[in-house]
């Protein structure tokens, strides 16, 4: 009876080390994936937009003096928003952002990339300390010792959690970096249109949204490392307390709320501009969300096809019958 | 900072363009500047009226504005041919 239990309390040993394991791996490959996700690879090429960039700086310079009249317009018929004398200052400002402004782009988006490494080190120090707190407990497990064990379900939500995260947040990059190459190739466009006071507002709304888009890496590469650094330390203190509960409960939830709601984020931080980091994760959201959703009414239109039938055919043979009643009638 | 912005050269690629959207985007520049001309001559016209029945009726406040929308008249049809030329200026300087 003894041996029995013993070789039964090996197994559910072994297999909690060989899930703690897993979930670790997990974890661990989800942030790697992310730390390089969070570097240069995702950042969008800007050299290849330049034939449309020149196309639109082309179409652009053609328009110029179309925008300088209808400026001009509005200055002699009711003079609110038309330009005076500000116009020639105004126009060689405008020529000289459309000629530079895919150079600004890039230099402005380099050092935003750059900030979004800010944590790498950091990542990687986690992973290690995590690592090392699994092995010890495992050994721990293995020789059936009392002490403190890294929790097996903390382990297995944080890889989940991690999991999720990861693919969401390389989503939210490609669209951001598509966002970016996009947005960028109309710079020129703007920047004639802006010569006109009425429509100099385009430009505010086209620089806040590139440096919203650009930052957006940055927000989200620091709320994942608060978060995953509160779930490392509560999963890898050396005792259970309520402080630590406190630090998984907030890391969880900080790390959910980067992979799932991250419109909080955004619309707390202003800087980051609420619409640009909430469209790159909106179209994010909406691919992942849309999956299982059509797969799901897929599903259902499947498995509710024979009741429906029957209820098609019920209703027909109802109508039929009624219509040749009425038809005998008569 | 100086590679970065001659790491991307730029030039306005006008030879790209479809011809009939590059003749369409001349004729609509030159349909507002025709515009601007013509707003520009009506404001002159109305002005120079106002100024007549100002001097007629030793109306001071009256003269005064129909001096200022001759002034505005012609400076914006001045304003445009001198915008057009600093843009063409930048756009030489900016371009190269």
């Amino acid at each position: 009876m003894g041996s029995y239990q013993a070789q039964a309390d090996q197994w559910v040993n072994q297999i909690m080390i060989a899930i703690a394991n897993w979930s670790t791996a997990a974890a661990v490959a989800s942030i790697q994936w992310l730390v390089t996700g969070l570097g240069n690879s995702s950042e969008p090429d800007l050299s290849v937009i330049v034939p449309v960039y020149d196309r639109v700086l082309a179409i652009s310079l053609l328009l110029l003096g179309a925008v300088m009249a209808l400026a001009l317009i509005e200055r002699i018929a009711w003079g609110s928003l038309g330009a005076g004398i500000s116009l020639i200052p105004r126009v060689v400002a405008a020529t000289f952002a459309a000629f530079a402004g895919l150079s600004v782009v890039k230099y402005v988006a380099g050092y935003a990339a750059l900030l979004a490494t800010t944590w790498t080190p950091d990542f990687k120090s986690l992973n290690k300390l995590l690592i090392h707190s699994v092995a010890v407990t495992d050994a721990v497990v293995a020789h059936d010792g009392a002490g403190h064990h890294v929790s097996t379900f903390g382990l297995i939500v944080t890889a989940i959690s991690v999991s999720s995260l990861t693919v969401m947040v390389h989503l939210e990059l490609v669209v951001r970096s598509a966002l970016i190459l996009t947005v960028t190739a109309f710079v020129p466009l703007v920047c004639v249109l802006s010569i006109w006071p009425r429509a100099a507002g385009a430009s505010t709304t086209l620089c806040e949204f590139l440096v919203g888009l650009m930052l957006s890496k940055f927000v989200v590469a620091t709320v994942v490392y608060i978060g995953f650094r509160l779930v490392v330390v509560a999963l890898t203190a050396s005792a259970n307390t309520d402080t630590t509960e406190n630090w998984m409960a907030s890391g969880f939830a900080v790390l959910l709320i980067a992979a799932f709601a991250p419109v909080v984020i955004f619309s707390a931080l202003r800087f980051a501009h609420g619409s640009a980091g909430s469209v790159a994760r909106g179209f994010a959201g909406t691919a992942v969300a849309m999956a299982p959703a059509g797969k799901l009414l897929g599903g259902a239109r499947t498995a509710l096809r024979p009741l429906t039938r029957s209820a098609s055919r019920r209703i027909t043979s109802v109508f039929t019958s009624r219509i040749a009643r009425r038809r005998n009638r008569q | 900072m100086a590679r970065i912005f001659t790491d991307i050269s730029v030039t306005p690629d006008f030879k790209g363009l479809p011809p009939n959207v590059l003749h369409g985007l001349i004729q609509l520049t030159n349909n507002a500047a025709g515009l601007l001309t013509l707003v520009a001559g009506l404001g002159i016209v109305v002005s120079l009226i106002g100024l007549v029945i100002a001097s007629f009726t030793a109306n001071r406040e009256l003269s005064e504005r129909a001096k200022g929308g001759i002034t505005v008249s012609v400076g914006a049809l001045a304003l445009l041919y001198i915008g057009v030329a600093a843009a063409n200026y930048s756009s030489h300087l900016f371009g190269h």
